[in-house]
């Protein structure tokens, strides 16, 4: 208890509450000599509060002040003008008659000076508000009559008038291109000179058109109607806007006193969003946080409690895995439990928010500030809470999108979903599947795990590197300004990159295969190569190097017509060959400058599913080596969606999918650490 | 893994395929370097005896080695174009001819120019259907993408705020982690979503899908983009009493408008060629989008027709090659910029 009240900035107020003044003053007065005697004191004004000279003064205020506001019960319509004008007017007489209540108990209660402060703002700048509208409004009425003044024949007339202008300036306009071009013909200018002679005219052409059109008055007023149009909405907007800012303004001054103990509040409410707001007298963040109260209680509790699930049983459902349905699969039970825990995770990090908020209130308000009204609590959701309510649509989309189904993996490689399709029920397993795939016995599903693995690594680096190194060398030689015809070779080689993949690869499959388009098989000089393992992968490897070389030379050409040219010049003059050139300026700019891309093109040939599926399906298919689950040009990747979609054996798939996410992760990770950005904290 | 590597090396060696093709190959090889030789050697003594006028270049006058260079790096050139060129020519060839009938035959043996394939592919496939669900699967992606980016890469380059770092990390991680992972859970999830929302379509899942998987790396992008632009504008926006939408509206979007472009267009070419999702979540073979209905041409045994795909292959390729030969700078210095400040 404390006998003066502070506002935001600290600013040092007196009591007007005498009751509390009293109790504080009390409060303060104890020591330890005579805590006991004070104690009493304290103890026998709290059992006279109710007939306390002021509190009896106060109570008699507020019933006054209930019938003053019963008595005012007017209509905005019985005023002229729009409904908003209406309103305003209403709200002018309002504060009119408010000021001459308020002013009676200004010095009794802060509550009453608010009221009067405010009704005293309003009195100042309503008038001026709607005199602005009403200006505005009435130029737009004027315009909208003169608009309707105009007869047909004069519209028409005005019309010939203008198309005849436009001939006129047509013709002036064609001459001067006419003399332009002869000028040009006859050599005394140049092309780019006539280009932009032409340009020139067309410009002043289109300008002086313009320019007549907004003579037509037609076109005058419409462009008068709509800039009014804006001016009507700006002033409404801004001036209401302004008009609130100065009662916050008001409102921040003057301290709040607590007659009412609420320090439970945030405790007793937070469960329940919207109604603590309610008791510190914030009607529309009440309303507003009550959706996140019904969002809570009727969608987030329940779900996790397994009603108005779809099929299955909420949190519950993930532990048992199955119902009493027996058609009902336990995909959809572990999907809804995943569903459930995010709803109820969301749920109860609200309610963190929501006591957060609360206490904040309560620990503002004991001090003597007041809780924030409606028009401070909008512009701060619009300021502060910005980023939050923006980026929202996007992290929903993210967590139902993304997150559930990576959850969804991570569980699913705890079961023994490992068995044929119409098998739908499974249950938990533990590390049963991990404890597979690191054995990796031949003949079962994780058998070619390891093979696989070795032949990912191979090929990730192998047909990068090729790709890397023949798109370079092609933008090298590319570089030099000897060579004509850039445009046309950097057209070409454009071309394995933006035709699409699949149609390419497909095309190769076409080509590579039996039958009479088999040619490039021909060329190799075996019948066919979808039985020989090492062929397809040597294939695969050329084919990667062929659709990504595209890609890395136009990223370096990029660069190396970005590197300054006296680099070269002042290692000219200093001697360096060609060699010490290229390695020591060329070479390091374009990896400094192309590195992320670089290994990006690493993880994207680790993860380069459509090649290896499209081209020979991951075949061949070596049995005593690779067992009946993948090839021998499969990659990770594919192998995981033939564990999956081709055997159904999803909780295998899920680990691996599980142990390559980790790698790429671990490896992104580090890199990330590494970069400037992160070090610097920049992010 | 050594033993894949050795296992590859050795067999490919022993298989008789060095013996046979690469000796010609060598052979051929210093051929083509004699013949550089002389032709360069020829092309100096001609440039020379020719050299009475005045020498007006700034580049230093061709030696007889950089002769040899200059003849050697057309031919690679040369040589490169021709490798790339060969499989497209032989694409659209062969899409024109009408003397095939479920597999593609090369070259004009036995030609016969007719557009019978393309005809196939209107009236006995779903072609059309592929087209229409594929624009609106991809063009709705796009529009979505750019829109929920365009907040977030705004709010995270100019906005400080209680968990910014920790979510743009996770941001960062999640991207990593391919689309693929979540695939057991994608037609669950949607059998819940159009139990909920009946007229939800396995369309608006795809859309979904890729929106979602789309957000995390372009946010990134767009930040990236973002950061390198000074905030002078907005902070001059804010002085003069522009709100915090006000200036996404007014001065972010037209500064971001390039490299919002560019992602629109990475994310309406990527829905255009992913035939994975739409092959698991899609049966009707109306249903299909373009990729994965082509692929069904080249590998399901009943609607097996090569000719045909080559014709829907060519169809589609050439709006997007052009587009691609059109936009090659931006879509290059859309790659570089997003990714260097990472």
């Amino acid at each position: 208890m404390n006998k003066h009240l502070y506002d935001h900035l600290g600013n040092r107020y007196k009591r007007k509450n005498v009751y509390l003044l009293e109790l504080a003053t009390l409060y303060e007065q104890k020591t330890e000599g005579n805590a006991r005697e004070i104690q009493n004191q304290i103890k026998a004004l709290k059992r006279q509060k109710n007939t306390h000279h002021y509190v009896l003064a106060l109570r008699q205020f507020k019933s006054e002040e209930r019938t003053y506001r019963k008595s005012f019960s007017k209509s905005a319509k019985n005023f002229k003008g729009s409904k908003f004008i209406g309103k305003l007017k209403l709200q002018l007489e309002q504060a009119k008659l408010d000021l001459e209540f308020y002013k009676k108990y200004i010095d009794l209660s802060y509550d009453a000076q608010l009221k009067y402060e405010t009704a005293k703002v309003k009195i100042a700048e309503i008038p001026q508000i709607i005199e602005n509208t009403e200006e505005i409004e009435s130029s737009i009425e004027k315009t909208l009559k003169d608009k309707d003044t105009w007869t047909k024949d004069e519209v028409e007339k005005l019309k010939n008038e203008f198309s005849m202008y436009r001939k006129d300036l047509k013709d002036e306009k064609k001459k001067n291109i006419v003399k332009v071009t002869r000028n040009y013909k006859e050599g005394t200018i140049s092309q780019k000179a006539k280009t932009a002679a032409i340009d020139e005219l067309n410009r002043a052409f289109k300008e002086k058109l313009s320019i007549k059109k907004m003579e037509s008055p037609n076109k005058k007023s419409n462009a008068t109607l709509s800039h009014s149009r804006f001016d009507l909405k700006n002033v409404k907007k801004k001036s209401v806007n302004l008009m609130s800012d100065l009662i916050a303004d008001e409102k921040a001054k003057i301290p709040i006193e607590n007659m009412t103990n609420t320090a439970a509040v945030p405790f007793l409410t937070a469960l329940f969003p919207g109604l603590g707001q309610l008791i510190y007298g914030q009607k529309r963040k009440a309303a507003l946080m009550t959706l996140i109260s019904l969002f809570i209680y009727v969608i987030a509790v329940p779900y996790a409690l397994g009603y108005g699930n779809y099929q299955g049983n909420g949190i519950r459902g993930l532990i048992t895995l199955k119902g009493d349905l027996r058609y009902v699969s336990s995909m959809i039970f572990m999907i809804e439990g995943i569903l459930a825990i995010f709803l109820l995770v969301m749920a109860i990090f609200m309610i963190i928010v929501n006591f957060r908020n609360l206490y904040r209130i309560e620990v503002k308000k004991r001090k003597g500030i007041r809780p924030n009204n409606w028009h401070e609590t909008k512009s701060k959701l619009f300021t502060e809470g910005y980023p939050f309510v923006v980026t929202l649509p996007a992290f929903i989309i993210i967590i139902f999108v993304v997150l559930v189904p990576i959850a969804t993996t991570i569980l699913l490689s705890f079961t023994d979903r490992n068995d044929l399709p119409n098998k739908t029920r499974f249950i938990w397993n533990g590390f049963q599947n991990y404890a597979d795939l690191f054995a990796g016995k031949v003949g079962t599903a994780a058998g070619p795990f390891w093979n696989i693995f070795g032949w990912t690594i191979v090929w990730t680096l192998t047909s990068t590197t090729l790709a890397i190194l023949i798109g370079f060398a092609l933008a090298l030689l590319l570089n030099n300004n000897r060579i004509k015809a850039k445009k046309l070779f950097r057209s070409i080689y454009l071309l394995p990159w933006a035709v699409p993949a699949f149609v390419s690869i497909l095309f190769f499959r076409i080509m590579f295969g039996q039958g009479d388009a088999g040619v490039l098989r021909a060329f190799l000089g075996v019948d066919t190569i979808i039985h020989n393992a090492n062929l397809t992968r040597i294939v695969l490897i050329l084919l990667q190097g062929w659709l990504g070389s595209a890609y890395v030379f136009i990223l370096s050409t990029g660069v190396l017509q970005a590197v300054p040219e006296d680099l070269y010049e002042a290692a000219y003059m200093d001697g360096a060959n060609s060699w010490k050139k290229l390695s020591r300026i060329t070479l390091p700019i374009v990896l400094f400058q192309t590195m992320p891309l670089l290994i990006g093109q690493y993880t994207f040939n680790f993860n380069n599913f459509s090649i290896i599926y499209l081209f020979n399906g991951g075949g061949p298919n070596l049995i005593e080596k690779y067992g009946i689950f993948a090839g021998s040009s499969d990659i990770l990747l594919s192998y995981i969606y033939k564990l999956t979609m081709d055997r159904y054996y999803f909780a295998m798939g899920a680990a691996v999918t599980l142990v390559i996410s980790m790698i790429v992760i671990f490896i992104t990770f580090i890199g990330f650490r590494n970069t400037k950005a992160f070090k610097e904290e920049r992010l | 893994m050594m033993k894949v590597i050795l296992s590859t090396v050795t067999s490919a060696a022993g298989s008789g395929f060095f013996h046979t093709r690469l000796l010609p190959l060598f052979l051929a090889l210093i051929i083509v370097v004699a013949f550089i030789l002389i032709l360069a050697f020829i092309l100096k003594t001609i440039s020379d005896r020719n050299k009475k006028e005045l020498y007006l270049s700034d580049k230093p006058p061709l030696t007889y080695w950089g002769t040899v260079g200059l003849i050697a790096t057309y031919s690679v050139l040369i040589f490169w174009a021709f490798i790339v060129l060969w499989p497209i020519s032989q694409m659209i060839i062969s899409a024109f001819n009408g003397n095939q009938a479920i597999y593609v035959s090369v070259g004009f043996k036995n030609y016969d120019f007719s557009f019978k394939h393309f005809k196939f592919l209107f009236e006995e496939t779903a072609f059309v259907n592929w087209v229409i669900n594929t624009i609106f699967i991809s063009v709705t992606t796009a529009l979505l993408t750019v829109i929920l980016v365009s907040f977030t890469g705004y709010v995270y380059s100019r906005f400080r705020f209680k968990g910014r770092k920790a979510t743009l990390m996770s941001i960062m991680l999640i991207q990593t982690i391919p689309i693929f992972a979540g695939i057991t859970a994608f037609f669950t999830l949607y059998e819940l979503l159009n139990d909920l929302i009946p007229v939800f379509s396995k369309h608006m899942m795809l859309i979904l899908i890729y929106t979602a998987g789309g957000i995390a790396g372009n946010t990134f992008i767009l930040k990236g983009y973002l950061d390198s632009i000074s905030t002078e504008l907005d902070d001059a926006g804010k002085m003069d009493g522009c709100s915090n939408m006000e200036i996404y509206r007014l001065i972010i979007m037209p500064i971001a408008k390039p490299m919002l472009a560019i992602i629109a267009l990475w994310s309406f070419i990527g829905p255009f060629m992913d035939f994975l999702l739409p092959r698991i979540l899609l049966s009707e073979t109306k249903a299909l989008t373009l990729a994965s209905g082509l692929y069904t041409l080249v590998v399901d045994d009943r609607s097996f027709n090569q000719p045909a795909f080559v014709a829907g292959a060519l169809l589609i390729a050439v709006p997007i090659v052009f587009m691609f030969i059109y936009l090659q700078k931006y879509l290059i210095s859309g790659l570089s910029k997003g990714s260097i400040k990472g």
